[in-house]
C-alpha cells in the first residue's frame, strides 16, 4: 500500500503544479471562463508550463527529488499567492439535461475510476515500459539529458515525458502512466463543456463518452504513451481558438503540441488559419512565436546532441551517424503499411471491428463515422470536420490504431453533432457497454490491443509488483536478468526490445539507432553468407600516377526493381601497384558520400568492418582515397559481400593536377577466402564499439549460429530466463 | 531585371537557396580524414582455402590436381587430395566449387566422395554435367587448429583427354563458414 500511496503522489503532484500553473496563465490570458471551464483548461495549459520548467531542470542538470519537491512547492505557493485556489464565479454554461447528467455522470464515473485503477497497475505496456519510461529513468538516474545514441525514439521530442519525469521522481512507472491519465480524463470533460459553452451539451456529453470509451483510448491513456495528451491538448487548442484565447496562449498550446508528438505540428494551422482569415497578422505573428518558444527545445536538442533538428526524421536533409536515411526509408515504408494490410480498404473494419493487425480499435460504435459529415450542416459542425481532417491528416504516416488519438475527439464530435439528437444516448450507453472491459471478446474473434482485466489487486499493491510483472510484461524478467548479472555501466546489445524501464544497463537494440544497426551489422557480416566478405571487385587500368582514386555507384533502381533496397558497402578498398599493395599513409585522406563517418572502415584491414552507404543505392555515390601526391597504380580491389546485386561501379582517378577521368568500367568479380575467425573478429570489433553483453532471445534469427559457435564468437552465456540468454563478450 | 514570367522562378530559386543554405547551416559533415592506423591485414592465400586460379594454391595441393591453371581453374582427376590448416574449428564448412564435364558422366561418373582427414563427410552429386558449389559442415573434433588437414575427393570416374586422365574441373576448395 505505501508504493500505491508514493504513486498517487507523484501523479497528483505533477497534476496539481500543473494545474496551479494553468489557473496562473489563464488569469492572464483574461478570458471569460465557467468554474468548469476553468479547473479543466488550467491542468491542460498548465502541463506545457510545467513541462518547460521541467526541460529547463534537465538541460541544467539539475533533477534531483529535493529540487522537483521545492520547484512544486514553489509553484503551488506562487499559485496560492495568485489566488489561484479561491473559487470563482465565472459565467454558467448550459446546463446538461438531466438525463445526460445521469449517463455521462455514471459512465465517466465507472471509466475513470477502471482508467486510475489501469494506470495505477505496474506499466507493462511496450513502448511505456520500454522508451517512453526507459528515457525518464535514465534521466531521473543522471539527473537531466543525455546523449542517448542507442535509441532513435530518444530523439522524438518529449513534451509529455518532462511531466512524466516529475511523476516518475516520487511514483515511479504508474505515476508517470497516471499523469497520461489525467489527460485521457481531462478530454472527455473538455469535450462536454465545448458542448456546454456552443450551446449543443447533450452533442458535447455524447461525444465525450463516444472518445472515453472506445477500447484503444482506455488502454492507450492509461499507459504511458503520449496520444491521449495529444489529442487533449489538440481540442484544446481548437477550444481557446474558437473562444477568442489570447494568441500566446494558443500558441503555446501549439507548441506543446509538437513537443508531445511530432505529427502534432498541424495544430498551429488552425488558429493560424483563423487569424489569417481575419487578417490578423500581428497575433498570427505572436500565435507562431509561442509556438516556436514552446517547441524549440526539442529541433535544438537534436542539432547539438545528433546532429539533425528534425531527428529521427529527415536523415537525407541532415545527414548524421545517428539514424541511417536507410532506417528511415525502411521505416516510414513499414509504418504506412503494416503486415497484412494489403489495402486500404480493410482499415475501416481493422479500426473498428478487428483491431488485430492495427494494435488495437475504436469500436463499432465508430462505423457511423463517415456520418459524422451530416455535422457539416452547423457551423459548429464545419469546424470540428476542418479539425478532424486537420488532425487526420497525417494519420496515414502511421496507420496503427492509436495514431488517430489526434482526431479521434473532433470525430466524435461531428458524429454527436450530426447523428439525431434521441439515439445519441443509445449509442453512447451501448459503446460503453460494448468497450468495457473485456466486452470485445464476446463479440470479437481475435481483439487487438485492449484492456482485457481490471488489475485492480495489482493497482494497489495487493499483488506483489514484481509478480504480476513477470506474468504480463514480455521481457520483464530479461530486463531484471540483465540488472543482475552485468555491472554498472554495461551496454547490452539485443535484436529486440524489452522493457528497458526496468533496468538501468544501457539497452542497445539492433535496429533502433545507427549505432546499434552498425554493431548489428558486424554480426550479421560474420553470419549470414550474403554479408560476408566473399567477392572481390578487381578494377584494372594501365599504370599511371593518380593524386586520388574513388569509385563511384553508378545505378538508380527504378522503384519497384527488387535491388531497389540495396545498400552499397566495401569491406576492405585496396590499391595495387605490379601485384602489390600501396597501403595506406597518414598523408592519405579518405572521404564517401553518403556516410563520410564509415569511410575508415574500408581501409582499417578488418576483414569484418564495412564502410556502408546506409542509404539505398542511387547513381553518383563515392568512395574516395586521396593521396596527398602522385601514387603509381594499375590495379583497385574491392571487398565486397554479395547483398547488393544491384551495385554497378566505375572506377576514376584523378592524374595530378588533372580533373576527374574514367579508369575502368565495371569491375572483374573473384571470389575471397573467408577468414574463419570472422566471428571472432566481429565480437570484437562489437566490444570495441562498447558493447559489453549480448541477449538473445531463442526466437531471433541469431540465436542458433550464436548459440552452437558461442566459442567462435568469444561469447560466454551468463543465465538466462523465459527464452532470453545472457552472452559476456570475452 | 526578371522578364515577364520569371518572377515566380527567382522567386522560387531564393527558396530553393534560403532552404540550401539553412541545410548547409544545419548539415554536419566530416572533412576528409586519413585512414585509419591498421588494425589487421586481409590474407588472400589463407592455408584453409584454395582458389585453383591462383599459383599459389600449389602449396595447398598434394596429388591429383593439375599444376596447370586455365583461366580460373584447373583439372582434377580421380583422386585429388589437398592439405589445408585452419585456425577456428567451430561452425566451419568444407566446401568445395566444381565443373562436372559431359566427358565425366559419359564415362560413368556419378559422385565424388569427399573426406577429411581420412572421415567420411559426404558425396557430390556429380552425374550431371555442370557447375556445383557443394558444403557441408565439419564436425568440430575433426579438426585441429593449425595442424595440417588433409581433404580427399574421391571420383568414380575418370576420362582421356589426349594422354591426360581427367577428372572434373576443380575451381576452388576448402574450410569456410
Amino acid at each position: 500500500m505505501p508504493k500505491a500511496l508514493s504513486v498517487l503522489f507523484g501523479a497528483g503532484f505533477t497534476v496539481l503544479c500543473a494545474w496551479a500553473l494553468g489557473r496562473m496563465a489563464l488569469k492572464r490570458a483574461r478570458m471569460e471562463l465557467a468554474q468548469g471551464e476553468r479547473q479543466v483548461l488550467a491542468f491542460v495549459c498548465g502541463a506545457p508550463l510545467l513541462s518547460l520548467l521541467m526541460t529547463g531542470l534537465c538541460a541544467a542538470g539539475a533533477v534531483y527529488d529535493a529540487v522537483l519537491l521545492a520547484a512544486g512547492v514553489l509553484i503551488l505557493a506562487a499559485a496560492w499567492k495568485d489566488g489561484a485556489f479561491r473559487r470563482e464565479e465565472g459565467e454558467r454554461l448550459e446546463a446538461l439535461p438531466r438525463p445526460w447528467q445521469w449517463l455521462f455522470g455514471a459512465v465517466f464515473s465507472v471509466y475513470a475510476g477502471v482508467a486510475l485503477l489501469a494506470a495505477m497497475a505496474p506499466e507493462i505496456s511496450p513502448d511505456g515500459s520500454g522508451y517512453h519510461l526507459g528515457f525518464v529513468s535514465r534521466y531521473y538516474r543522471e539527473h537531466g539529458f543525455v546523449r542517448i545514441d542507442t535509441n532513435m525514439y530518444a530523439a522524438l521530442s518529449q513534451g509529455l515525458e518532462m511531466l512524466f519525469l516529475m511523476a516518475f521522481a516520487f511514483g515511479r512507472h504508474s505515476a508517470a502512466a497516471l499523469v497520461h491519465c489525467a489527460f485521457y480524463l481531462a478530454l472527455p470533460l473538455l469535450m462536454l463543456r465545448f458542448g456546454q459553452r456552443i450551446g449543443k451539451p447533450a452533442a458535447g456529453a455524447a461525444a465525450g463518452l463516444f472518445f472515453l470509451c472506445a477500447p484503444v483510448a482506455l488502454i492507450d491513456g492509461t499507459s504511458a504513451y503520449t496520444d491521449a495528451a495529444v489529442a487533449c491538448v489538440a481540442f484544446a487548442v481548437v477550444y481557446l481558438t474558437e473562444r477568442e484565447a489570447p494568441p500566446w496562449l494558443t500558441g503555446m498550446m501549439c507548441g506543446f503540441a509538437y513537443a508531445l508528438k511530432y505529427t502534432a505540428f498541424v495544430a498551429v494551422l488552425y488558429p493560424l488559419a483563423r487569424h489569417a482569415w481575419r487578417k490578423q497578422w500581428r497575433a498570427a505573428a505572436v500565435l507562431c512565436a509561442a509556438a516556436a518558444i514552446t517547441a524549440a527545445p526539442w529541433p535544438l536538442r537534436n542539432w547539438i546532441y545528433y546532429g539533425n533538428p528534425a531527428a529521427p526524421l529527415m536523415n537525407r536533409i541532415w545527414p548524421n551517424e545517428f539514424v541511417h536515411a536507410s532506417f528511415e526509408q525502411e521505416y516510414v515504408e513499414l509504418m504506412r503499411r503494416y503486415p497484412e494490410i494489403e489495402s486500404y480498404a480493410q482499415l475501416p473494419l481493422e479500426l473498428t471491428v478487428k483491431g488485430r493487425l492495427l494494435a488495437g480499435f475504436w469500436g463499432p460504435l465508430f462505423l457511423l463515422a463517415p456520418l459524422g459529415l451530416l455535422a457539416l450542416r452547423s457551423a459548429a459542425g464545419r469546424r470540428m470536420v476542418a479539425a478532424a481532417a486537420l488532425f487526420g491528416a497525417t494519420y496515414f504516416a502511421n496507420v496503427g490504431a492509436r495514431f488517430l488519438m489526434p482526431a479521434a475527439p473532433f470525430v466524435s464530435f461531428a458524429m454527436a453533432l450530426g447523428l439525431p439528437a434521441p439515439l445519441l444516448p443509445l449509442l453512447a450507453g451501448v459503446h460503453a457497454v460494448a468497450g468495457f472491459p473485456d466486452m470485445p471478446s464476446r463479440y470479437m474473434e481475435a481483439p487487438g490491443w485492449r484492456l482485457a482485466k481490471i488489475p485492480w489487486r495489482a493497482a494497489l499493491r495487493i499483488e506483489d509488483e514484481q509478480e504480476w510483472l513477470a506474468r504480463q510484461s514480455d521481457g520483464y524478467r530479461a530486463a531484471r536478468l540483465v540488472e543482475m548479472l552485468t555491472p554498472p555501466g554495461a551496454l547490452v546489445l539485443a535484436f529486440a526490445s524489452i522493457p528497458e524501464s526496468y533496468t538501468t544497463r544501457e539497452i542497445a537494440v539492433g535496429f533502433q539507432s545507427g549505432r546499434g544497426e552498425r554493431l548489428l551489422d558486424l554480426i550479421q557480416a560474420a553470419m549470414y553468407s550474403d554479408m560476408r566478405p566473399v567477392r572481390e571487385a578487381v578494377f584494372r587500368m594501365p599504370r599511371q600516377r593518380l593524386s586520388a582514386l574513388r569509385v563511384v555507384q553508378t545505378n538508380t533502381p527504378r522503384r519497384g526493381d527488387e535491388r531497389e533496397k540495396d545498400l552499397w558497402s566495401i569491406f576492405e578498398m585496396r590499391v595495387f601497384a605490379g601485384g602489390k599493395e600501396i597501403p595506406p599513409s597518414p598523408g592519405w585522406r579518405i572521404w564517401a558520400q553518403p556516410n563520410p563517418w564509415g569511410a575508415g572502415l574500408a581501409f582499417d584491414g578488418i576483414a569484418v568492418t564495412r564502410w556502408r552507404s546506409w542509404e539505398r543505392i542511387r547513381s553518383g555515390m563515392f568512395l574516395l582515397a586521396e593521396f596527398g601526391g602522385a601514387v603509381e597504380a594499375d590495379e583497385v580491389r574491392l571487398l565486397m559481400s554479395e547483398d547488393q546485386r544491384g551495385v554497378r561501379m566505375r572506377l576514376e582517378g584523378q592524374p595530378a593536377g588533372g580533373g576527374w577521368r574514367e579508369l575502368s568500367g565495371e569491375p572483374h568479380w573473384q571470389g575471397f577466402p573467408v577468414p574463419l575467425t570472422l566471428r571472432r573478429m566481429a565480437m570484437q570489433e562489437v566490444r570495441r564499439g562498447g558493447v559489453t553483453h549480448l541477449l538473445v532471445r531463442e526466437s531471433d534469427h541469431q540465436w542458433e549460429d550464436l548459440s552452437r559457435n558461442r566459442r567462435a564468437w568469444g561469447i560466454r552465456e551468463l543465465g538466462a530466463v523465459d527464452g532470453y540468454h545472457l552472452f559476456q563478450l570475452e | 531585371m526578371p522578364r515577364a514570367g520569371q518572377d515566380a522562378a527567382v522567386k522560387r530559386a531564393r527558396w530553393i537557396l534560403l532552404l540550401a543554405l539553412l541545410q548547409a547551416g544545419c548539415a554536419r559533415l566530416p572533412a576528409p580524414v586519413p585512414p585509419p592506423a591498421r588494425r589487421g591485414a586481409l590474407n588472400d592465400h589463407p592455408a584453409h582455402y584454395a582458389f585453383l586460379r591462383e599459383r599459389a594454391a600449389d602449396a595447398r595441393i598434394v596429388e591429383g590436381v593439375d599444376r596447370e591453371i586455365h583461366d580460373d581453374w584447373r583439372w582434377a582427376g580421380r583422386r585429388a587430395v589437398l592439405r589445408f590448416a585452419v585456425d577456428e574449428t567451430q561452425g566451419i564448412q568444407f566446401r568445395v566449387v566444381i565443373i562436372v564435364p559431359h566427358e565425366f558422366v559419359q564415362a560413368g561418373g556419378r559422385r565424388i566422395e569427399v573426406r577429411i582427414g581420412g572421415n567420411p563427410l559426404g558425396g557430390i552429386d556429380a552425374s550431371r554435367a555442370g557447375y556445383i558449389d557443394w558444403k557441408q559442415p565439419v564436425p568440430e573434433e575433426w579438426l585441429a587448429p593449425g595442424k595440417e588437414i588433409r581433404a580427399e575427393l574421391v571420383a568414380d570416374a575418370e576420362w582421356m583427354q589426349g594422354n591426360e586422365r581427367r577428372g572434373y574441373i576443380l575451381g576452388s576448395a576448402g574450410f569456410t563458414l
